[in-house]
């Protein structure tokens, strides 16, 4: 570029300087010294200079122009040799122009090359050919021209080498200050980068020194928490120590190798020992053959369920054992790690229960005897006595007095009964029994009152049903409701019936009877109820009215329901309770 | 009738026994009373009667211990005893009936006259001809 740049301005010097003396000295020649020829050679040049100069303007290359013009100097140089010059010999001082021209403009070959031509050409045409030039000048004008090719060429070469070196140098120059501007901008980088490792490295002791801290806080956190968690676990234990100690009972907990874990004091209480220092053995050892400890405990260890011994008579005591499969874990996959045994001193309680059984028995026991005494001696009288007995009122004084007793007999029996069935003692012996034997039994013993009040009252219950009852108690229900529906009709009929409803048997009372207004029909499974009558309206005649919630209460506890199923006022009522057909669990 | 049924009546209250006296008595029975267990107890063993009525609460030796030691002797432990009570506990009923009664009866529930066909019946089970004819 910077070449080109130069000869650019070399080219465009040079053209303008030929093109300006050679128009002057042609023009010179052609009309003042009228040297026709000469001028118009130099005329030529000097139009071919311009038109180089105006073509070089056009092309811009540099290469073609100065080759043309090398060119065509190269063939006038050597035709000035021939004709001897223009003007005179003295056209050959274009000569030394010549190298000049050709290393400048050209590349360096080509201008030795072109020198070359000229020169061997020289030679050849004074050897060959005719020229007014003599050896001498021949010889001076090679030799010159050798000499300032020669120059121009070291000149140049170093000059060209100067500059390409320091324009060599430039680039490396500039390449070197690209590479360390590079360099500093990596430099830049590394500083920054090692500026933000430092940061990082910075950051990163930080956080170490935050993550120390938070492990040390977490550390403190977790061993607060253990501590903690220790603490409530102290508290749990003692609490279930606490527990375990007030429990009113021993207790004692195995493993699953039959190892005692854990027993309370109340164990030592209950076999009159201190500190013993207990094992499955010496508690199977201490109860002396009361009860069969040690079997039993693997057993329910074994079998991984509940099991209850009660009425176990030990010495004075009475006790109460319940085992208990001990499990540990989530719901669902609950695993047993030992079993736990319950051992309840229940002699008071059982002494305060007979106590209380005992109660209510010689209560009703000696209301019982002197009830039956007017019951029995009354009905003796009216039986052995007729004769003496004639009188209508005395007879019917007697009666009365025989039926008050019968009724007070009953008023007893039903307190008894409910005293049992409100505190759960009643007990119940429930078989497979015949429903219809039952009722039969129960309506032969109401029939006479049906035959005296001239109502039918008559059963249609299929002989194959078969209920889960107590008998008597059944009885008890079917006496209450037969004799409360046969009480309540003067005309018409009682009739039982049973029929098999989802696992239950339902037994319907249908009867005839007076029927119970709606707005008592809520009451009627109530204490001391009697449809229809408040506590001064009361009917004398029909009893404590504890019956009907005294039958609630006993097929209730049979498993069955009881109801009243319908009742019209004047038409009569339906009543019906259910017992189940399967022992219920 | 062969042999005159004679029945031994234990009963301490005196309404009672005077009851159960007289209706047997009016029903043809030979009655032989005893006031408490012990009595009860001797009278057995003596009198041997056909039939026992035993009463249950009892001073000095109660029914069921008596109805025990009846049934642990060879010579009364054959003869049939009736617990005539007013005890209407099943336990009892039970328990009497599991030490060898043949009957358990709450007297309150029945009329006296329906105690001795009670009486007559079980006897009938034993010895047909031992019923006597009423008066």
């Amino acid at each position: 570029m910077i070449f080109n740049k130069e000869k650019e301005n070399l080219i465009t010097t040079f053209s303008l300087i030929g093109f300006t003396i050679l128009f002057v000295f042609g023009v010179d020649n052609l009309i003042f010294v009228k040297n026709i020829i000469p001028g118009i050679i130099e005329l030529s040049f000097a139009v071919i200079l311009y038109i180089n100069l105006v073509v070089f303007k056009f092309i811009k290359n540099i290469n073609i122009t100065s080759r043309i013009m090398v060119l065509i100097l190269l063939f006038s140089l050597l035709f000035m040799y021939v004709n001897g010059g223009i003007g005179g010999k003295t056209g050959v001082y274009w000569y030394f122009t010549f190298p000049v021209l050709a290393f400048f403009l050209l590349e360096e070959k080509i201008g030795f090359i072109s020198t070359s031509i000229l020169i061997s050409s020289t030679i050849f045409i004074y050897l060959f050919y005719k020229t007014p030039f003599s050896f001498i000048e021949t010889r001076q004008l090679i030799t010159a021209l050798i000499t300032v090719a020669l120059l121009v060429r070291y000149y140049w070469k170093s000059n060209f080498f100067v500059k390409k070196m320091l324009i060599h140098k430039n680039i490396e120059l500039q390449n070197y200050s690209e590479q360390i501007k590079e360099n500093e901008l990596l430099e830049e980088g590394k500083k920054r980068e090692i500026e933000r490792t430092k940061m990082a490295m910075f950051n990163l002791l930080e956080d170490a020194r935050d993550l120390e801290k938070q492990l040390t806080m977490e550390k403190k956190g977790v061993e607060d928490k253990i501590s903690q968690r220790t603490k409530e676990l102290y508290t749990e234990k003692a609490k279930l120590t606490a527990s375990i100690e007030a429990l009113a009972k021993a207790f004692v907990m195995v493993d699953l190798e039959s190892k005692v874990i854990l027993v309370n004091n109340n164990l030592n209480k209950i076999f009159n020992k201190e500190n013993e220092d207990w094992t499955i053995d010496s508690i199977n050892a201490a109860f002396e053959g009361a009860f069969d400890f040690k079997s039993l405990f693997q057993k329910a260890l074994k079998s991984k369920e509940k099991s209850e011994y009660d009425d176990i008579e030990f010495g004075s005591k009475i006790l109460h054992i319940r085992f208990s499969p001990v499990y540990e874990g989530e719901e669902g996959e609950r695993v047993v790690t030992g079993a736990l045994a319950i051992i309840g001193d229940v002699t008071d309680e059982k002494v305060h229960e007979r106590s209380k059984d005992e109660f209510f028995s010689i209560a009703s026991h000696e209301l019982r005897t002197p009830l039956t005494a007017i019951r029995g001696n009354t009905s003796m009288i009216l039986d052995y006595y007729k004769d003496q007995v004639k009188d209508p009122e005395l007879k019917a004084m007697i009666v009365d007095t025989h039926d008050a007793s019968v009724r007070l007999i009953a008023i007893v029996n039903d307190f008894l009964d409910l005293s049992r069935l409100e505190q759960n003692r009643m007990v119940y012996k429930i078989a497979d029994i015949n429903l219809q034997a039952v009722t039969e039994d129960v309506v032969s013993q109401l029939d006479e009152i049906a035959k005296n009040k001239k109502i039918k009252l008559e059963f249609n219950i299929d002989k194959k049903i078969n209920v889960m009852a107590d008998p008597d108690k059944l009885k008890q229900v079917l006496f209450n409701i037969v004799g409360n529906s046969l009480k309540y009709t003067e005309k018409g009929s009682v009739r039982v019936s049973a029929a098999i409803i989802e696992g239950f048997v339902k037994v319907s009372i249908e009867d005839t009877g007076i029927g119970i207004p709606l707005a008592n029909q809520s009451l009627l499974f109530r204490k001391f109820q009697q449809a229809g009558s408040s506590t001064l309206t009361r009917d004398a005649a029909k009893g404590t009215g504890l019956g009907l919630f005294i039958s609630k209460l006993i097929v209730e506890g049979m498993g069955g329901k009881i109801s009243l199923e319908k009742s019209v006022i004047g038409k009569g009522s339906i009543f019906t309770f259910t017992l189940p057909t399967v022992k219920l669990k | 009738m062969s042999t005159k049924v004679l029945i031994l009546i234990t009963e301490d209250d005196p309404l009672m026994s005077r009851m159960y006296q007289k209706i047997f008595t009016f029903e043809g029975y030979e009655v032989v009373m005893a006031k408490d267990g012990e009595e009860g107890l001797g009278m057995a063993k003596k009198e041997k009667p056909t039939i026992i009525l035993l009463d249950v609460m009892m001073p000095k030796m109660n029914g069921i211990e008596m109805l025990e030691k009846l049934k642990l002797d060879p010579s009364t432990k054959t003869i049939p005893v009736i617990m005539l009570t007013n005890l209407a506990g099943e336990k009892d009923a039970e328990n009497a009936m599991a030490k060898g009664a043949v009957k358990y009866i709450v007297k309150s529930e029945y009329e006296p006259k329906q105690i001795v066909d009670m009486v007559k019946e079980i006897l009938s089970g034993y010895t047909r001809d031992l019923i006597p004819e009423a008066k």
